[in-house]
């Protein structure tokens, strides 16, 4: 028996004549833990595609287990034992958790009726390999995001897997969460499972991977183990070039206002008694564990959610925001973290998606829109903000994560928004366009906007904020300048604010 | 990629309208009245009533939502404006603004419930079918209203250049949805709350005011479409406008429309309404028995369904 599990030779793979993968060679050994790291369409989704037999490949070689295979459906890639966790996690959240473990079984034995028994029977064997206990009664769709990857690991897990291969498993995961997970991956390596572990969180890659190979536009720029790599390397591979350290130095003028303050906001079930403030020029962050209420909190300054007590100035007169358009009146926009579902409209255009908000600064006086200057804003705001594509007509899905992302920010930056309230700004994108990202927010802060950064990316409020809140349970337990920290503090301080809330 | 996306719109009106060039074709082999310019006013007459709901559906449509209650918003509006011109002798361009009035009111109603109380718009307006048709039922114990005023029948039945009166107010009605929703900042409200509520939302766009407007337009436009019907007619019967949402909902799918909300024309729509008239008169001339009409109908949706999956590819 070989010690390698699966092993890719030079892999080709054209779309329409255009090449995506250039000869990419990969293996997996048993029991190996694996990082496949670069950026947004660089390949790795197609050449997970390819190992999971969705794809066919053009040209290239794939051994598994030492079998010979010149292509692969995906029945024979289950079959011999690979599955993936796609993000989505495929999961039925109509169904129950027995339900779903149970369902591919059925289907395999092509019952006409099922026994609760069996399906109890099933589930409670998917979960004892990976000991974790989910109430196995309740529907997928009540669950955390944490528990339904759980509920789908081990729903891979059922085939007899040998390789699991995770998409971006921890996108929508807590920092704890993440720690759970990495022990399950660890506990599937000494079963002699094999993980690909596919992410853009370079942390992450180094805490878990032992081996690491990374890609940038279709070609394979670095495979080695984990220990030759730091953060910088990574990055440097991914995008190939060097990115700086930067830290946010904001200098407020000393004779306004605050932009925004508050005073004893509360809102009952989600945070109490906060007391903060932006000042003109400045990055504030604010960080928490999920359910630490810093989501609310920027709900309720954006007044989608609108706080119950407390009062909210703006530039030093209390204002009243108890709806989006009270909040928008006042200069305040918010752009949400899942941009699929709450922020773009996807099929549209990248025009109607920056311009969703202010079509009514562009009529003329019977009513009617100016479309040749709304034609010539979006030119130049396209232009202005970097976003990579040749016309405002494309439907926005066009766009990476990123590209998607600075359209969300032309929008509200249109409006002419004096306070900016972001909840992470970065979540799915990929580093190069993270940083660019980065750099507009600073560049939008020097302009003379308060910008707040809700995230959990410690990197990232590091980089970007000069000021950073910590909350827990609702309340803002810790304040800190950024400027000569690096991230560990935070992270410190965060989990001594967790432990002081338990004890 | 470049041109694709105005490409693929072209196309797709441009197929629209392909197809009924082809039917026309067809039919003036079959039938040598079919090809005639007094057909062809037949054609947009009869087409004109369905043409008016439809320009209204479709703007309910491409805001993502469904308006079943169409049929019995004309009912209840048409015997309400006969009685107002028959027993109160009320001038009747009064009663016909406040037939039309009264349809903007019902489709308040609907868009309260849908927008405010957050029901779901095809249960909402399933039940204000029932119920709408009732009170038109009860309001005239189930009996036509008769002789309705000349001055009303004259203006509907009227003649201008040599077309119909009630092509004019499709014509304007047309111009004006297409003004709405191609040159109004409400059409791209309409559009971006149809591609993504939760979006449309958060983005600041007023998603409540939008949906009072959609419903509104689309009970104005069945009031105006069962006032037509009725000067046509010379009679308001409460049991008008029945399956009138149905045709309304064929046509701006035929158009392209999509019921997923965020895509639809006013003149698609128009299109896909005249496409269905052509159908029907092409086939009465050919002596098709009314059944096999049905089937015909029946099939060119389906079709026309087919032909813009394909089109749009892997979309």
């Amino acid at each position: 028996m070989s010690t390698e599990f699966l092993r890719l030779v030079d892999i080709e793979k054209q779309f329409s004549g255009v090449p995506v993968l250039k000869k990419v060679s990969l293996s997996i050994g048993r029991g190996e833990i694996r990082c496949l790291a670069g950026e947004n369409g660089c390949g790795k989704s197609t050449l997970i595609k390819i190992i999971s037999g969705v794809y066919d490949f053009d040209g290239g070689d794939v051994f598994i287990d030492g079998a010979h295979f010149s292509s692969l459906r995906p029945v024979d890639s289950i079959a011999q034992g690979i599955q993936v966790i796609y993000q989505d996690l495929s999961l039925f959240a109509g169904l129950t958790v027995m339900e779903n473990l149970a369902l591919n079984t059925h289907l395999e034995q092509r019952k006409f009726l099922v026994r609760r028994e069996d399906m109890r029977v099933i589930a409670e064997r998917c979960l004892a390999q990976i000991d974790v206990g989910i109430p196995l009664h309740k529907y997928v769709g009540e669950l955390s995001v944490a528990d339904k990857q759980l509920v789908a690991i081990s729903r891979a897990l059922v085939n007899d897997a040998k390789l699991i291969i995770m998409d971006e498993p921890t996108t929508a995961l807590t920092q704890r969460e993440v720690d759970s997970l990495f022990a399950i991956i660890k506990r599937l390596k000494d079963r002699g499972i094999s993980t690909l572990f596919v992410s853009h969180k370079l942390r992450e890659m180094l805490e878990i991977s032992e081996k690491i190979t990374i890609m940038r536009n279709g070609i394979v720029t670095a495979d080695d183990d984990i220990d030759k790599f730091d953060e910088a390397k990574i990055t440097y591979h991914m995008i190939g070039r060097h990115l700086d350290d930067i830290r946010f130095k904001a200098t407020p003028p000393t004779d306004k206002p605050p932009l925004i303050r508050t005073e004893s906001l509360t809102r009952h079930g989600a945070f109490r008694d906060i007391n903060i403030h932006v000042n003109p020029g400045e990055i504030l962050g604010i960080t928490g564990l999920l359910g630490s209420g810093r989501t609310e909190l920027a709900l309720a300054l954006f007044g989608k959610k609108p706080a119950d007590q407390g009062k909210i100035y703006r530039d030093g007169k209390v204002v009243n925001i108890d709806s989006i358009q009270a909040a928008m009146s006042h200069g305040i926009a918010y752009v949400p973290e899942d941009r699929l579902t709450e922020g773009l409209f996807m099929e549209q255009s990248i025009q109607r998606n920056m311009f969703a908000t202010i079509y009514e600064c562009f009529v003329n006086r019977l009513g009617l829109l100016r479309l040749h200057e709304i034609d010539r804003a979006s030119s130049e705001t396209i232009t202005r903000y970097g976003i990579n594509t040749d016309r405002f007509r494309n439907p926005v899905h066009s766009l990476s994560g990123g590209n998607q992302q600075r359209v969300m920010l032309a929008r509200w930056m249109m409006t002419d928004a004096r306070v900016l309230i972001l909840n992470g700004p970065t979540v799915g994108v990929d580093v190069g366009s993270k940083f660019a990202i980065h750099e507009m927010l600073r560049e939008i802060a020097r302009s003379g906007v308060g910008v707040i950064i809700c995230s959990d990316d410690m990197q990232e409020i590091i980089q970007t904020c000069n000021r950073v809140l910590i909350m827990q349970d609702g309340m803002i337990t810790d304040e800190l300048q950024t400027e000569g920290i690096d991230d560990s503090v935070i992270s410190l301080r965060l989990k001594k604010a967790r432990q002081e809330s338990l004890s | 990629m470049k041109q694709n996306v105005h490409l693929g719109k072209w196309l797709r009106s441009g197929g629209t309208f392909l197809a009924l060039i082809i039917m026309c074709a067809i039919f003036s082999t079959q039938s040598a009245t079919f090809f005639t310019s007094k057909n062809t006013i037949n054609i947009l007459q009869a087409s004109s009533i369905n043409a008016l709901v439809a320009l209204g559906m479709t703007v309910v449509i491409i805001l993502g939502s469904i308006d079943l209650s169409v049929g019995s918003i004309a009912a209840f509006s048409a015997v309400f404006m006969a009685d107002m011109m028959v027993n109160f002798e009320l001038p009747w361009v009064l009663c016909l603004a406040m037939a039309l009035a009264l349809g903007v009111v019902l489709g308040a109603v609907n868009a309260f419930l849908i927008a405010v109380v957050k029901l779901q718009p095809f249960i909402v307006t399933l039940g204000t079918t029932s119920l709408y048709r009732a009170i038109a039922l009860l309001y005239t114990d189930g009996n036509p209203i008769f002789n309705l005023p000349s001055g009303f029948r004259t203006v509907i039945t009227s003649y201008l250049w040599g077309l119909p009166a009630p092509v004019y107010f499709v014509l304007a009605m047309t111009i004006i949805t297409w003004i709405i929703l191609n040159r109004m900042p409400l059409g791209e409200y309409v559009v971006a709350t149809g591609g993504n509520e939760e979006a449309a939302t958060i983005s600041g766009v007023p998603v409540v005011r939008t949906k009072f407007f959609a419903y509104c337009f689309a009970g104005f436009l069945a009031a105006l479409a069962a006032a037509i019907l009725v000067g046509r007619l010379g009679a308001a019967e409460p049991i008008v406008g029945m399956n009138w949402e149905t045709t309304a909902i064929a046509s701006a799918a035929i158009g392209g429309a999509s019921l997923a909300g965020g895509r639809g024309s006013a003149i698609g729509t128009i299109l896909g309404a005249v496409i269905l008239g052509t159908l029907i008169n092409g086939l009465t001339l050919m002596n098709v028995q009314a059944f096999w009409q049905l089937a015909a109908t029946g099939a060119i949706i389906l079709i026309a369904m087919i032909v813009d999956k394909v089109a749009r590819g892997k979309e």
